[in-house]
């Protein structure tokens, strides 16, 4: 089974409708439903948000594109309303964290094997041992604050490990640049791949720049910040991966061909039907807005989309556990370290970053003490 | 099919036991570290605020009027504890009539005149203090910070009683919380008045802790019977709970 890019052209924007009872649809069950269910959720809505946040920024330097963006947007304002609605209220804050966390590891080991580009696969798989250990050390907080166990939420599917320490994740600016793919040559997957990363991070350091300042606890609301800190560095990483030459519509048509790439993705590995049928829903509007933006792709640049589009799509993210694949790679890549846009063994890091470790971590490090001592056990650490 | 477990998985979760036993070396230290950092905040904290400021204080001896203008009276900080209280306990009940009327089978519920009553009694008290902060001088519209405390500590109540999948018994057992802690704050402000020398306040306080015992009681017997009456899970969710062992394998 495949998806037509250009065939396929789904639901019309004009007929992209909502209402306010339709954006409030019930919520997933956090004990019986998949937890993977719970990552494309989380993972939709950023994609959703990340079309946003471009959408604007693109606005502001085009006035021509401004009516019909602001077209588009209204729609995808409104799926991320739907989906990140599904989850239920009684994911807390650190249970939802926990589940961001565990989005973040299991997608990046995913597109890891995936992607064709051995740099690029490098960066995936770098930022992932990062992510790794942030699951780690909020563990530790769920289960010594509020006395809850994180496998509730990871049902089994994700390992409670430390993983890069997070103190040591800590690199000067310089550092997080890493290089481009190039636009001409690039696979159209990689494009994907990118952008999809991307636009997780970057849900994941705005969430927890909004809910840091809700905790109590001051070790909770240190460690919020630390990770957010480590997040922006993530964001900062991957944006530079892609291509800075691709055009404003250009890197539109990605945009939404990717979401199509994602819905599809969601559709075919979706456990229960209610949110498959969404998934279905949208994978229609996404189609649609994908047509809207070849016409200004067509308007703009006087080019066929099928120079930067594939005519199908074939490829889906695996939504399973990436367990093995990520033990091999802690074993393995533990004690790599980064220079500037290299991967290195030694430990000769920039003076730069060692300088801004220092400094940053010169008083305690919150990862660390609020994981002194943590061993995950099922049930908490509190049991026999 | 409840998912949280680890013996939903048994083979998935063996790995993930094995794996945290084996592959964690954890820095030294113990949960305490949070703790002590705590107290490193403790002692820098400027707490959570004062209270409002009387602007005349009438029926009060000097000596209270003289703590009460100091700011830091624990009467005036406490009724406004109360205010909240049975403000937020109006609502609270306004939202258990709602789950009542969203339910099937009100049969097997308790009768619906009580819970109003009830409702109208939570409404009455937060009058009657709102009444009571005003004649001391105070401002009933200010929060004061045991107020703020108790809102903080009570947010979890609100979203229980407020979420469409919770079930009429569910909610109940926070009303029964609720109705455990008013008690004992109006046990609390009725020593407190008797302390102050504000014998009429005291005699009035009794009166709505009279109330507030009948409504312990009540919620406290509502929720054995339906709980021992087996109404904790509905029909609906009895039925996801049905053993499915092809998701089992697929999990």
């Amino acid at each position: 089974m495949s998806l037509n890019l250009f065939k396929d052209k789904g639901i019309p924007l004009e007929k992209q409708i909502f209402s306010w009872k339709d954006l409030i649809q019930q919520p997933i069950s956090k004990l019986n439903d998949d937890a993977f269910t719970r990552i494309r959720i989380i993972l939709m809505n950023g994609l959703e948000n990340e079309a946003s946040f471009f959408s604007h920024a693109c606005a502001r330097m085009n006035r021509d594109l401004q009516t019909p963006l602001a077209v588009i947007r209204r729609v995808e304002q409104h799926q991320a309303s739907l989906i990140n609605c599904l989850l239920g209220p009684d994911h807390n804050l650190l249970e939802t964290t926990i589940a961001y966390e565990q989005a973040e590891i299991e997608i990046t080991a995913a597109l890891a094997q995936q992607e064709m580009d051995s740099y690029l696969a490098q960066v995936y798989r770098y930022g992932m041992l990062e992510d790794f250990d942030h699951l780690y050390r909020f563990t530790s907080l769920l289960d010594r604050l509020e006395g809850k166990d994180a496998n509730t939420i990871l049902q089994n599917y994700t390992d409670i490990i430390p993983g890069r320490q997070t103190k040591e994740e800590h690199r000067d600016p310089h550092d997080d640049i890493k290089r481009q793919y190039n636009k001409d040559t690039a696979e159209v997957m990689t494009k994907f791949h990118a952008l999809t990363i991307l636009s997780l991070e970057q849900q994941t350091h705005h969430f927890y720049m909004n809910i840091g300042q809700m905790f109590s606890d001051p070790t909770a609301r240190q460690l919020y910040a630390e990770i957010a800190s480590t997040e922006e560095q993530h964001i900062t990483q991957y944006e530079s991966m892609i291509d800075t030459r691709e055009t404003w519509a250009e890197k539109l048509l990605i945009h939404e061909a990717n979401e199509v790439y994602n819905y599809y993705s969601c559709v075919a590995h979706e456990s229960n039907p209610r949110i498959k049928a969404i998934w279905e829903r949208f994978l229609d509007y996404e189609l649609g807005q994908l047509q809207a933006a070849m016409e200004i792709f067509k308007q703009e640049e006087k080019r066929d989309p099928a120079e930067i589009l594939p005519e199908k799509i074939s490829e889906t993210i695996p939504y399973k556990s990436q367990r093995t694949f990520i033990r091999m790679i802690l074993k393995e890549e533990i004690n790599l370290k980064v220079k500037g846009k290299k991967f290195i063994t030694s430990d000769a890091e920039s003076a730069w970053t060692v300088k801004y470790r220092e400094q940053v971590n010169n008083d305690h490090s919150p990862s660390e003490k609020v994981s002194a001592g943590y061993i995950w056990k099922p049930g908490t650490e509190l049991s026999m | 099919m409840n998912r949280t477990g680890t013996i939903i998985s048994p083979l998935d979760s063996i790995k993930t036991i094995k794996g945290a036993s084996e592959l964690t070396h954890p820095t030294k230290g113990d949960c305490t570290e949070i703790g002590n950092n705590r107290i490193l905040h403790m002692q820098e904290a400027e707490g959570i605020g004062s209270i409002s400021f009387p602007i005349s204080i009438k029926g009060v001896s000097e000596v209270i009027h003289e703590q009460i203008m100091m700011g830091n009276h624990a009467m005036m900080d406490k009724l406004g504890e109360r205010l909240v209280f049975e403000r937020m306990g109006a609502r609270l009940y306004e939202a258990l009539i709602t789950k009542y009327n969203g339910t099937n089978h009100q049969e097997r519920l308790p009768e619906l005149t009580r819970i109003e009553q009830f409702y109208l009694e939570k409404l009455k008290h937060f009058q009657n203090v709102s009444e009571v902060i005003t004649n001391m001088g105070g401002d009933p519209t200010a929060l004061t910070p045991a107020a703020d405390v108790i809102g903080t500590a009570t947010v979890g109540w609100i979203q229980v009683l407020t979420d469409p999948r919770t079930t009429f018994l569910q909610s109940l057992e926070i009303m029964l919380h609720l109705e455990l802690v008013d008690n004992a704050g109006w046990e609390l402000m009725i020593e407190l008045a008797e302390r102050n020398g504000l014998g009429d306040l005291a005699i009035q306080f009794q009166q709505i802790l009279d109330e507030e015992a009948f409504h312990l009681i009540t919620v406290k017997q509502w929720v054995q019977e339906l709980t021992l009456n087996n109404e904790i899970i509905s029909p609906e969710q009895n039925a996801v709970l049905e053993f499915d062992i092809d998701s089992i394998i697929k999990h």
